[in-house]
């Protein structure tokens, strides 16, 4: 495939070399010429030194017969604007990069849809969905947030003394707007039926808008009286406020720690709850007075790499043992890796490494992209785009469709939101399906949608 | 300081001074009358001299540069129209038959107009109608800001009405609820002539006479406290116009930007998010509970019934946090613990943006916020918390000009109490503070010697008019009367 990638930073010029090893033709485009030196000799593929926004420089890269258009720039209109002229210009794919609180308002209106851009990638919050997937706790974390953020994966595991055990599905009585997609018993992965029972230490994978879900998980697992789990951030930026996000729905004390007062104003007057302290977190007086050796995890995320080791060693000092770090460059990713456990640093997230993996899910020839892949089993959720200009499918209720075994429609997005569809509902011209299969019924839900991809 | 600008604005908040003596003209020659009467007379030889020196100083202010309107001539045309407005006020009251001393005519004309309604008057029987009709138009006129029936009504301004806007103390206006202020303010006259009409109309329901019912609508609205009757409203025995009245006064103590949003924007949901009105409502509730159980418990008077207590507690805790000093009882006999709170929400006074005086709840708010978060900081410097008043942010300035305003109001009270008691040596202590606090909150009656069955007629000149400048600085918010007395203010350079 032709990919142009605009924007060659840290995330950029990371996938780009991703890119070229699997075998895809290459043009990477800067407006500064230091950028792309220093990865011209090592890469290969075709540099051109120029404004993404600007028509002529799209034109002579050969805008017109690109598979994949790439802006991954760290500024957000700038990013949007060169989609936008791409996709008008006929490159087949567009996908912007975005800062999170930037776009806060996402949900709201859809900057995707206004732009013409087929996916809107934020390394911040993916960055902040991976910590949140590594803290695991008491709590029944989000794994995967997807549809601009209105619906979410958790999981939540059943002991022998919770009340929904032994009972079939229906009579759950689950909150709206959420489902039991995937029960992992044992070595088994199913997508229960209606009639399917709870059993004790099932693994549930449960889907839906982050409010209901949480509830939801509550209402599984029963109301157990645990302490409030407690976490401390160091650094106030973009993974930050992801990260807030994330736990939003939760019961969780957090403490973010800030050294910069207007960024801890910031996070103050936008999420009350949460208590911002002044002060660097490498200073251990700081962290013994803020008493954050009663944190159950404890999050370095600052920008700077060496703060962020730094400060996660200092609270392995004080005895938390769960501790992440954000890690920016490369060249720290793989000694943090050895030496992690000596150190005792849990986990290292590196955004550069994760928005590669979530944006080569995307760059794909395949008809649909796996949006969320469990670790054992296969089972996946997908996103099937309806392009066709005209099928039999498009107006018929969800009710009249046959649907595959072990197959579940969990949401339909459309320019005007997301949503999670009843019965009732109708499948539409450029309806964007996210459906839950397993790799047996993959085929089959892809053969249903034959006449509409 | 642009004066011809300041001339031309004073001149016209007389015009309007003399429109409204001009009512009480024409309502004196139809019911005292003829125009050879005494009263219609007097309010002739009042009317010429307002309207004769208003059109003057807007002659003489005639080609000011509109367009030089800033916060110093903004403080000018507030503070010297409040001065002047009262000084011509006065005028009926000195000029009548009825042998008012030039301090009572100062003391009642500002009393009015800063919606305090303490009177010198000690048998109001005496008074004619008209002379009633005066005072409630004073308060009624007060109540809203002459200011604002001024940028509203005659929009002499180009430029420079946000700046008038701003500095009125009742219409701590929510700047982003409008473009354009003199039809914002416009709408706020509607809204408060609404009000006054519907209030008059349900007096009249309840039994009152027409005269009673405007002249109480007018007061209740302004959140101002005169009455055409000694007794104020106890006059009435019927329960319902004393419920009305509360209503009335409840609402006045309203902010007007919140009533613009419900009643205009049709926006129901902003008065349950508006943490000042919500607080403003709890007070009102809280306290008067409170109240009632004292009078229940600790307040063994057999004539007056249980039910009686529990809605004299009520139109008293509304009355006094209002700010506007109606009396349905005599509350200077309630025990300590009532009498206690009601000293109290005398210096918080209603919302910020109403008819009402004394602190505001608003203020009460960011400085209970602002201690609170203070004492957190005391032990966790490192904290960092913004607060927000009605799901907005305070900027640290607001929250600091909170705490000075605090300071300043205390020491002011202080200086007041002092002052008083040096020029009445004879009065309890109870009433010298309680009289002081009662003016600069623009409430009205006090306590024990001034209090609500009592009147200020038998304090000596100075004192009355010491009260006065009291009622004057609390109803401007204390800036307004303070910088004419700072001489870098009239500096040229």
């Amino acid at each position: 495939m032709k990919i142009v990638i605009c924007g060659i930073g840290e995330v950029g010029s990371h996938l780009a070399r991703l890119l070229v090893e699997n075998g895809h033709e290459l043009v990477l485009v800067d407006p500064n010429p230091d950028s792309l030196s220093s990865i011209e000799e090592t890469i290969d593929a075709r540099i051109v030194i120029g404004s993404a926004t600007s028509a002529t420089t799209l034109k002579s890269i050969g805008i017109a017969d690109t598979d994949i258009f790439l802006c991954l720039t760290s500024d957000d209109e700038t990013n949007l604007v060169a989609c936008s002229l791409a996709k008008a210009l006929g490159a087949r794919e567009v996908i912007a990069r975005y800062h999170a609180p930037a776009r806060q308002d996402h949900e709201l209106f859809s900057y995707s849809d206004h732009f013409n851009i087929d996916y809107l990638v934020s390394p911040e919050r993916l960055t902040a969905a991976h910590l949140a997937r590594e803290i695991r706790s008491p709590i029944s974390p989000v794994l995967d947030q997807f549809a601009r953020g209105s619906i979410e994966v958790a999981q939540v595991e059943l002991s022998e003394n919770c009340p929904a055990v032994d009972f079939p599905l229906m009579d759950l009585k689950l909150p709206l707007r959420t489902r039991i997609g995937l029960i992992q018993r044992g070595s088994d992965v199913l997508i229960p039926s209606a009639s399917e029972k709870l059993q004790a230490n099932d693994q549930l994978i449960l889907i839906g808008s982050p409010r209901p879900l949480a509830e939801a998980a509550r209402q599984l697992v029963g109301e157990k009286k645990e302490k409030r789990f407690r976490l401390v951030v160091y650094g106030a930026n973009d993974v930050t406020i992801a990260l807030i996000e994330n736990f939003n729905a939760f019961d969780v004390q957090i403490k973010v720690i800030e050294p910069d007062r207007a960024r801890c104003e910031w996070i103050s007057e936008h999420y009350p709850w949460v208590n911002v302290v002044e002060g660097h977190a490498i200073h251990s007086q700081l962290l013994i007075e803020e008493n954050v050796m009663e944190a159950d995890v404890f999050v370095a995320a600052t920008r700077d790499d060496e703060n962020n080791v730094m400060s996660c060693l200092q609270a392995t000092k004080l005895g938390i043992r769960p501790s992440l770090l954000v890690i920016h460059r490369p060249d720290y990713a793989g000694i943090l890796t050895d030496i992690g456990d000596i150190l005792g640093i849990n986990a290292t997230v590196s955004p550069r490494i994760v928005t590669g993996t979530e944006l080569l899910r995307y760059i794909t020839t395949k008809p649909y992209v796996v949006l969320w892949e469990m670790n054992r089993g296969g089972a996946q959720i997908i996103r099937i785009r309806l392009k066709a200009e005209s099928s039999d499918i498009f107006g018929k209720k969800v009710r009249d469709v046959v649907w595959p075994e072990h197959a579940l429609l969990l949401g339909i997005e459309r320019a005007d939101g997301t949503l999670m569809p009843t019965a009732d509902d109708t499948i539409e011209q450029n309806d964007a399906l996210m459906v839950l299969v397993l790799p047996k019924s993959r085929e089959s839900i892809l053969k249903l949608f034959a006449s509409a991809l | 300081m642009n004066i011809p600008l300041v001339l031309m604005a004073l001149g016209g908040i007389l015009v309007i001074e003399g429109v409204m003596l001009l009512i009480c003209f024409l309502y004196s020659l139809l019911f005292e009358g003829g125009i050879r009467s005494e009263w219609p007379q007097l309010w002739l030889s009042c009317f010429i001299p307002t309207i004769g020196a208003g059109f003057l100083l807007t002659l003489l202010g005639k080609g000011a540069d509109r367009s030089r309107v800033f916060r110093r001539e903004a403080f000018a045309v507030v503070s010297l129209g409040w001065l002047i407005c009262g000084a011509f006020a006065s005028l009926p009251f000195l000029l009548s038959p009825l042998t008012f001393a030039p301090w009572d005519a100062l003391f009642e004309a500002y009393s009015g107009l800063t919606t305090t309604g303490a009177t010198i008057v000690t048998d109001l029987t005496l008074l004619p109608r008209s002379l009633i009709l005066w005072r409630s138009i004073l308060e009624w006129m007060g109540g809203l800001g002459i200011i604002i029936l001024f940028v509203a009504v005659l929009g002499f301004f180009g430029i420079g009405n946000r700046a008038l806007f701003s500095r009125e103390s009742s219409a701590l206006a929510d700047s982003d609820m409008a473009t354009r202020f003199q039809s914002l303010s416009f709408r706020y006259l509607l809204i408060y002539v609404a009000f006054t009409i519907i209030s008059a109309g349900g007096l009249l329901l309840c039994g009152l006479d027409l005269f009673s019912a405007v002249n109480h609508a007018m007061c209740a609205i302004a959140t101002g406290g005169f009455s055409p009757h000694n007794e104020s409203i106890a006059f009435y025995p019927d329960i319902s116009v004393h419920l009305w009245i509360t209503l009335s006064m409840f609402v006045g103590g309203v902010a007007f930007p919140l009533h613009y949003a419900v009643l205009i924007k049709k926006r129901l949901g902003v008065l349950k998010e508006n943490e000042e009105f919500r607080f403003y409502a709890f007070i009102i509730l809280f306290v008067s509970s409170v109240i009632a159980l004292d009078l229940t418990f600790n307040w063994h008077e057999e004539s007056v019934s249980k039910f009686r207590c529990m809605v004299d507690s009520l139109f008293q805790t509304v009355a006094i946090m209002t700010t506007s000093g109606f009396v349905s009882a005599d509350y200077d006999q309630w025990p300590p613990l009532s009498k206690f709170l009601l000293l109290g929400l005398m210096i918080m006074g209603g919302c910020a943006g109403s008819t009402s005086g004394g602190m505001k709840v608003s203020r009460f708010l960011v400085f209970g916020k602002t201690a609170l978060r203070h004492l957190h900081l005391v032990y966790r410097p490192h904290l960092v918390k913004r607060l927000k008043l009605n799901g907005k942010v305070l900027p640290e300035e607001d929250i600091n000009g909170v705490i000075i305003y605090f300071a300043i109001y205390f020491v002011l009270i202080l200086i007041g109490i002092l002052g008083l008691a040096f020029l009445e040596p004879n009065l309890r202590l109870t009433s010298t503070f309680s009289a002081i606090i009662s003016s600069i909150n623009n409430i009205g009656p006090a306590l024990a010697d001034v209090g609500p069955t009592k009147n200020y007629a038998a304090l000596s000149p100075f004192s009355k008019l010491w009260l006065s400048a009291f009622m004057l600085i609390g109803r401007l918010e204390i800036y307004a009367i303070l910088l004419l007395l700072l001489p870098s203010f009239w500096k040229r350079f």
